[in-house]
């Protein structure tokens, strides 16, 4: 018996059993995708180049101490940790972004090419189907994080970093990103499209990592518990949380280790994550099975069963005589586009605004009993909030019209109509403006709720319709420009969301790296460019205009007709302010319907 | 009505379309064969205005496919291989989403509409969903949108493939229907006998190059394929294969179970000469049978020399 067991786990039988063929399939799969490689190399370039400007930047950041002998071994000291602080996160975001990515398409690719259904019909198990999927990737995700693990090691020699640190980031990074691994191959079960289930995820993840904990330190607060307290009990089950208290062990003042007793905490949140995967993946093996029958017969996979004379009418491809035909009216495209709605499906739509008027509601409430309410930062957090959910819906509802036509096969017929290329990217590019518009209009609740009682000045609402309205054009049209150059859709909103990371995420940070390496007034560059920044704009105007005027930094004094607005390169007019946001707004707009105007030159040609 | 000159189109160095000259008369049905991957879909890509030549040139009722595209598009129904539908759109919303592409006033739009639907026999699908029909139904709401700006040329891509014989043979009836009105259709199939009894005239293409035009009578004397005959005698039957193999007239005699296999040389005429050969010979003939025709050994005859 025993034999038998040990013949089992020695040969690697356990995991082929676990796996089946699935593991060697996807492994086969990845090493034919160039995209794989792609990541790779993009993944450590990047690292490459942000431990090389960090490393470039220590001279102007330390200045000749540097060099100096008694300074220098604590200077050394501080830079590892600086740097390995810096790895750490890296590896622990971009690590789970790519494992949304490359997760995404795990079942989901199996249901779009219709090849789910025929491989539940072999031997093959769901654990294994399932196992054998999350195993295939999670080595490609393992590959990354072990490629950081080398540079982890090798800064221990700057001294001052502790064994438990390095040990500790990487199992919350692993343990973390088989949570966020397990979860987007979940939601690919219900899925066929790559881009709803990165959506999904990402909605889920910010519901547990950042709602759930806001409510429940809110909660915590009101019924007495310390500050400390309540950052240990939300980091049980929060690995943003968890980085961050090893994080402010390692880089606080005097730091001499990390405390005993962190290891009974990191193990606790180790175990409760792993606990989570696993709960999630025996889900996944659950609904697996289901999902491939629907596909296999058409039916529409519904997490609870429901059978009803709706149904049967439906799969007979009857619609009830009442239901009313509609009439084209208007340019057909922009007359399709504005009938497609944002939501699918009759109860989502009406119950998916009604939660998010309620959880942004239940905020206003917590924030109101944490005595932030007319707090400047307070609104500050909400605007960039909004922006940043209103950019990611735009930038996904910009990159699907083109290509959803592609994958369902009408754009053929569409372009063999005599609708000019011109003329469907217009009402593409309108149909989409409108499809996204409800996520920015979230703001404009905000704006509602607040102006009233004098929290919002007049001029914030003004100024952000012309931040909003240049980001939905340029969104879009850049959206539409992708979707014209690929044919999948997930690809389309990959690049845009892309587009936008590397222009207001990854263009602001290597800039200031390279102004940190240039030294220390050099800030031009950076500064310039961070005046035609969404966030930066949108943070600009809020601190002038949010909260209690006297917290504002608009006005000089109690003379409200000294309004000023603090930029990164110092303080400007209103009148200024006003001209350069409508100016970038006009640029951002002028970019995207360039963008757009690209996309129906590429119609046609790119046709498949 | 359709004229190609020249026509070639390379994707990247894979040759798919080389030198192709075609000529469909108006009112012809033209049926387009070629197996798998030989250029059809790439030819009525083309002409579809969908797919640029490489070089070349394609006229639709004289108007050229690469400069005059716009004007092409009202002059064409372009039905393609795979059926892509709207799958929110019920079946009138779809048509008449069409039409409006066509530029269709939308006060004439309802009767257009009720017409075609009445044509394909869809009238009682008007409020359901597309993507909820059957793939027959779907093949003939394709019908009916290419129907739905009156073209003179229907490009229809492989109606048929993937239907049951039932719903094959009502798409055939539905396109001599619209031959009878006048329409320019071009059909493409990788089936020869399945076009035999529809078009008026064939292209077979292979490789992107056509290597057959013409009706199916010219298919036929190529083949030879109506200059066979068996024959089958009373009694000595050798005697017979080898009398008849002597005739210079006689390509070749094979000997098929009790009877005879006999095929003429190309060009000659089979009129009584065997009846006149055997009985001059003292031999009982008891029956010349014409050999039945069999169009997929002769595309598999034309195309064999250049699969292989």
């Amino acid at each position: 018996m025993l034999a038998h067991a040990w013949d089992f786990l020695r040969g690697g039988r356990w995991f082929r059993w676990l796996t089946g063929p699935i593991f060697e399939k996807e492994l086969r799969c990845a090493s034919r995708r160039r995209r794989n490689y792609v990541l790779r190399t993009a993944y450590v370039l990047l690292l490459a180049a942000m431990l090389g400007l960090m490393l470039a930047s220590m001279p102007s950041r330390y200045g000749s101490s540097l060099y100096n002998q008694p300074w220098q071994t604590a200077r050394l000291e501080e830079l590892g940790r600086m740097l390995v602080f810096a790895i750490a996160w890296f590896q622990f975001i971009a690590l789970q972004l790519a494992a949304l990515v490359l997760m995404s398409t795990a079942v989901s690719e199996e249901i779009y090419r219709r090849t789910l259904g025929t491989l539940v019909t072999t031997p093959l198990t769901s654990l294994q189907i399932v196992m054998g999927k999350l195993a295939g990737r999670m080595l490609q995700l393992l590959l990354l994080l072990a490629l950081s693990v080398p540079p982890l090691l090798l800064l221990r020699v700057f001294g001052g970093i502790p064994w438990e640190y390095v040990l500790g980031a990487v199992a919350v990074t692993f343990t973390a990103l088989l949570f966020v691994a397990a979860l987007t191959m979940f939601f690919s079960i219900f899925n066929r499209h790559a881009y709803v289930v990165i959506l999904a995820t990402l909605i889920a993840l910010a519901a547990v990592f950042l709602l759930a904990p806001w409510l429940t330190g809110t909660v915590m607060d009101a019924m007495g518990a310390g500050n400390r307290r309540i950052m240990a009990s939300l980091a049980s089950f929060n690995p943003y949380m968890m980085l961050f208290l090893l994080t402010e062990q390692l880089m606080g003042p005097g730091f001499i280790g990390l405390p005993r007793m962190f290891g009974t905490d990191l193990a606790r949140h180790c175990g409760l994550m792993l606990a989570a995967s696993t709960v999630i993946i025996a889900a996944c093996t659950a609904f697996v099975r289901r999902a491939a029958r629907c596909q296999a017969t058409g039916a529409p996979f519904r997490l609870l069963r429901r059978r009803g004379a709706k149904d049967a009418a439906a799969a007979a491809g009857d619609s009830p005589a009442h239901v009313p035909v509609g009439r084209v009216t208007g340019p057909p495209v922009l007359w399709r586009e504005i009938r497609q709605p944002l939501i699918r499906g009759r109860i989502k739509r009406r119950l998916l605004p009604v939660l998010a008027l309620l959880v942004l509601f239940g905020t206003y409430v917590s924030t109101y009993f944490d005595n932030a309410i007319a707090d400047r930062d307070t609104h500050t957090a909400y605007l960039v909030t909004f922006l940043l959910l209103a950019m990611l819906i735009t930038a996904i509802t910009g990159a699907t019209p083109i290509t959803t036509e592609k994958e369902a096969q009408t754009l053929p017929l569409l372009l063999a109509t005599p609708q000019t290329g011109g003329r469907i990217i217009a009402g593409k590019f309108l149909g989409a403006l409108r499809r996204c518009l409800p996520v920015w209009l979230l703001m404009a609740v905000h704006f509602a709720v607040f102006a009233p009682f004098g929290l919002i000045a007049w001029f914030v609402p003004a100024l952000m319709a012309f931040v909003a309205a240049g980001m939905m054009c340029f969104q879009t049209g850049t959206g539409l420009f992708f979707g014209a150059l690929v044919k999948r859709t997930t690809t389309a909103v990959v690049l845009n969301v892309l587009l936008g990371l590397a222009l207001w995420a990854l263009v602001p940070f290597i800039l200031v790296l390279i102004e940190e390496a240039s030294g220390p007034s050099r800030n031009e560059i950076s500064g310039g460019f961070l005046y035609l920044h969404p966030g930066v704009q949108t943070v600009v105007i809020a601190a002038a205009g949010c909260g209690e005027p006297r917290h504002r930094t608009g006005y000089y004094g109690d003379n409200s007709r000294n309004l000023a607005f603090n930029w990164p390169n110092g303080n400007s007019g209103a009148g200024a302010s006003a001209t350069f946001i409508i100016f970038s707004s006009a640029l951002y707009g002028l970019a995207g319907l360039g963008a757009a105007a690209l996309a129906a030159g590429l119609l046609r040609p790119r046709a498949p | 009505m359709i004229e190609t000159a020249g026509l070639t189109k390379f994707y990247d160095s894979l040759a798919a379309l080389v030198d192709l000259d075609l000529a469909i008369p108006a009112g012809s049905i033209f049926g387009f064969i070629g197996p798998n991957g030989a250029g059809k879909t790439t030819t009525m890509r083309i002409l579809a205005t969908l797919l640029e030549p490489t070089r070349g040139s394609a006229k639709i009722d004289g108007l050229d496919v690469r400069t005059q595209g716009a004007k092409v598009r009202r002059l064409v129904g372009y039905m393609p291989d795979v059926m892509g539908v709207y799958d929110d759109l019920k079946v009138y919303e779809y048509l008449d989403f069409f039409a409006a592409a066509f530029d269709i006033p939308s006060c004439k739009r309802p009767g257009l509409i009720d017409g075609v639907l009445e044509l394909t026999d869809l009238t009682v699908k008007r409020a359901a969903l597309v993507d909820t029909l059957s793939r027959g139904m779907q093949q003939r709401l394709q019908l009916a949108r290419v129907l739905i700006h009156d073209p003179k040329v229907l490009i229809l891509d492989e109606p048929a493939s993937g239907l049951d014989p039932r719903a094959r043979i009502e798409i055939r009836e539905l396109l001599r229907e619209l031959g009878r009105m006048g329409k320019t259709i071009m059909v493409s199939s990788h089936i020869l006998s399945e076009l035999a009894e529809l078009c008026t005239q064939f292209g077979i293409i292979e490789k992107g190059r056509l290597i057959f035009n013409g009706t199916l009578d010219a298919i036929r004397r190529r083949m030879g394929l109506h200059m066979k005959v068996r024959v089958k005698v009373a009694e000595r039957t050798d005697d017979a294969a080898a009398l008849l193999g002597a005739l210079p007239e006689v390509a070749s005699v094979a000997r098929v179970d009790d009877y005879l296999s006999v095929k003429f040389a190309e060009g000659r005429s089979a009129d009584g000469l065997i009846a006149r050969a055997l009985v001059g010979a003292g031999l009982a003939v008891t029956a010349i049978v014409p050999e039945e025709v069999n169009l997929d050994e002769a595309f598999l005859e034309i195309t064999r020399g250049a699969v292989q």
